[in-house]
């Protein structure tokens, strides 16, 4: 039925530090909106960074719709992540010197100023245009985050522990606005947390344990 | 987005560091830059304008205030000496040329100068308009000194500007040289007997003809251009007549001022050339201890200057490399200290896919922005600085100190850039391997 490969494929994926095994995955795929869920130090960043390019394996293979990216030089990761991916990372990871138009500018591969003004009004962010990021409070960062994250339109948004801070109300108006944006683009959310509270959205959870 | 915004607004947050590395670096290459182009003006003005000359002898003092006064005219002289006195060292059979010059006044700080053609013919000057002095108060002006043929202007004593005027007597121009690139660009040339007769003295022709021809000025005008022959058949039955003179050298100064032309004629300094070598070393020695003159070498004498000078000019090109250091220090540890901070910043952009080499070329350009901006300004501080010194001390702007544009201009700005990209290398490798999973799931 499905003649699309499926958006990832892992297979026999181990990562280990000094000879420690830390991550051990012998099959997962990534067909929906996909879950990480396990206590803190059980590898859910360890993985979502090598299912982003940005960690090499120690051995396994993984495929990004068909291609094994596991061999890929840096620039071709690079490229790879410029173009598919977007991110939310925890710490939002504003920089503080730039001014919220140009934050959100760094992850467009060709300067859209329509689109992130219109992604700005989406996010309650209008009228904050040049203002400093350091200057935002935190609830704006995140939505500046989430902003930066699908400006390029990215397939794939990477969000890990996105609401680990948050209380309910602003956990579920965090996911509201991840999962909005994700569908105007038609982009797949892989999240990574130890919070069982945002369970209920995802496709698939891929349960994890230390 | 364009990096360029990311460089400057990287700066700008950090405006602190960023001008202060910039003015070091300006003041660095400012320093440097007028180091190299006083020292080769220097070098060039003492090459061009001492040429040729093998002794100067003048009045007892200092030798080098001698050499600078009557060859580089940027002293004032240290006396002077009776004509009859220096004629003898002039007929010397080992003395191939010998120019005498009488100094003294100025006009607007161009020195007026009595002398013979010789002097011209020294350095080569040929006239670009007019001719020479045929009689007293007629000047040869330099290419420089802003007189036009047919001008008149009066004397002014001393030899800079502001001294009384020699109102009496006036001076025309019939002769404009033709640019030397020496120092005879700025001199207003003039016939011996001019100068002395203006300060009361004796013309060394009119001094002649009063003790043995009695009024033939016509004759001496025509003959004007041969005058070492002239001067050849009076010297030996003269000096001995007049040896007795020697002590009214110094009245000049006092009683230069009325025009009786009563007094014994004096000069200022004799230029010569000699025959060989071996005469460079005698004359001077015997002159020095037998006689009331100095001779002094100016060969010698400007290596003296020049290693004073040098020692100098040392110090200040040690200064210039201590600035630049620590221009480019302050470079590094304003990039490397800042990196520390900005690592989380880095792997961002890492993570949306900026590449190693772009991170790279972010941070070194940051670096090379500050070198650069720092060198265009210490170039223009520099043009603006060397121009001020020459507007200010008198001996540059006398001798003509203009901004030439050397290859040694082109090595500093390239050791200056190379310096500064050495002080971003480090820092900028540093930033573009920064390990963007760890500082992405760092928790603070
Ligand atoms: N660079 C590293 N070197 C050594 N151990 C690491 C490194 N990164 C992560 N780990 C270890 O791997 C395990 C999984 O970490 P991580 O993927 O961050 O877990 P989680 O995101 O689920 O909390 C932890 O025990 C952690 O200490
Ligand atoms: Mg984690």
């Amino acid at each position: 039925m499905k003649a699309m490969p499926d958006i990832f494929a892992v297979n026999n994926l181990k990562k280990s530090y000094d000879g420690k095994d830390i991550l051990n995955v012998p099959s997962f795929n990534v067909t929906g909106h996909t879950l990480l869920l396990g206590p803190s130090g059980c590898g859910k960043t360890t993985l979502m960074n090598i299912m982003a390019g940005l960690l090499p394996s120690s051995s396994g293979e993984i495929t990004f719709e068909g291609t094994n990216y596991s061999t890929f030089t840096d620039t071709q990761l690079d490229d790879l992540r410029a173009k598919n991916f977007g991110f939310v990372f925890q710490r939002m990871h504003m920089i503080g010197h730039l001014n919220v138009m140009q934050n959100i500018a760094l992850t467009q591969t060709k300067y859209d100023p329509d689109r992130i003004k219109q992604l700005m009004s989406d996010l309650g962010l209008s009228g904050k245009e040049e203002q400093k990021a350091s200057d935002l409070s935190v609830g704006e960062m995140q939505r500046v985050a989430i902003a930066r994250a699908v400006a390029n339109n990215p397939k794939v948004i990477f969000a890990d522990e996105p609401t680990s801070a948050l209380d309910d109300k602003n956990t579920e108006s965090v996911m509201d606005l991840i999962f909005t944006q994700a569908k105007k683009t038609n982009a797949t959310v892989i999240a990574a947390t130890h919070d069982s509270r945002i369970k209920k959205r995802f496709d698939n959870v891929l349960e994890m344990s230390s | 987005m364009n990096d360029l915004t990311i460089i400057l607004s990287s700066l700008k947050s950090r405006w602190l560091n960023t001008t202060m590395s910039v003015f070091l670096t300006a003041f660095g290459v400012m320093l440097s830059l007028l180091i190299v182009q006083f020292s080769s003006h220097v070098e060039n003005r003492v090459n061009a304008d001492g040429r040729g000359i093998d002794i100067v002898v003048g009045a007892k003092g200092s030798p080098l205030q001698l050499i600078l006064s009557s060859v580089y005219h940027i002293d004032i002289p240290t006396g002077n000496i009776p004509y009859d006195e220096a004629e003898k060292w002039m007929k010397h059979r080992h003395v191939k040329t010998a120019t005498p010059l009488a100094l003294g006044d100025n006009w607007k700080g161009y020195r007026i100068v009595g002398t013979t053609p010789d002097y011209l013919h020294h350095y080569n000057a040929n006239l670009l308009e007019g001719r020479l002095w045929r009689k007293p108060f007629e000047a040869v002006a330099g290419s420089k000194t802003d007189l036009k043929m047919g001008d008149t202007f009066k004397g002014a004593h001393g030899l800079t500007e502001g001294g009384h005027v020699h109102d009496e007597e006036q001076y025309v121009v019939v002769g404009i040289t033709k640019e030397t690139g020496t120092v005879i660009d700025r001199l207003i040339l003039t016939s011996l007997d001019s100068v002395l007769n203006i300060h009361g003295l004796a013309g060394v022709e009119d001094y002649h003809d009063d003790h043995h021809h009695g009024g033939e000025h016509d004759h001496h005008d025509e003959e004007h251009d041969h005058h070492d022959e002239h001067d050849d058949h009076h010297h030996d039955e003269e000096h001995d007549h007049h040896d007795g003179h020697n002590d009214h050298h110094d009245e000049h100064d006092d009683h230069g001022h009325h025009h009786e032309h009563t007094g014994e004629p004096e000069i200022t300094a004799i230029l010569m050339t000699t025959k060989s070598p071996i005469a460079n070393i005698n004359i001077p020695r015997i002159i020095n201890r037998e006689t009331i003159l100095q001779a002094a070498n100016p060969a010698l004498e400007m290596a003296r200057l020049t290693s004073m000078l040098g020692l100098g000019s040392r110090s200040f090109t040690a200064l210039s490399v201590l600035l630049i250091s620590i221009a480019v220090l302050n470079i590094f540890t304003g990039l490397a200290g800042s990196l520390e901070n900005r690592m989380g910043d880095l792997a961002v952009l890492r993570a949306v896919g900026y590449s190693k080499k772009r991170i790279f070329k972010i941070i070194a350009s940051e670096g090379m922005m500050i070198v650069l901006a720092g060198t265009i300004l210490g170039f223009l501080m520099g043009l603006a600085g060397f121009n001020i010194m020459a507007e200010i001390v008198t001996p540059l702007g006398a001798s003509g100190a203009s901004i030439h544009f050397t290859f040694s201009f082109v090595l500093i700005f390239i050791s200056v850039l190379l310096a500064g990209f050495i002080a971003t290398l480090l820092p900028a490798i540093r930033a573009s391997n920064v390990d963007v999973a760890r500082q992405l799931s760092h928790n603070a």
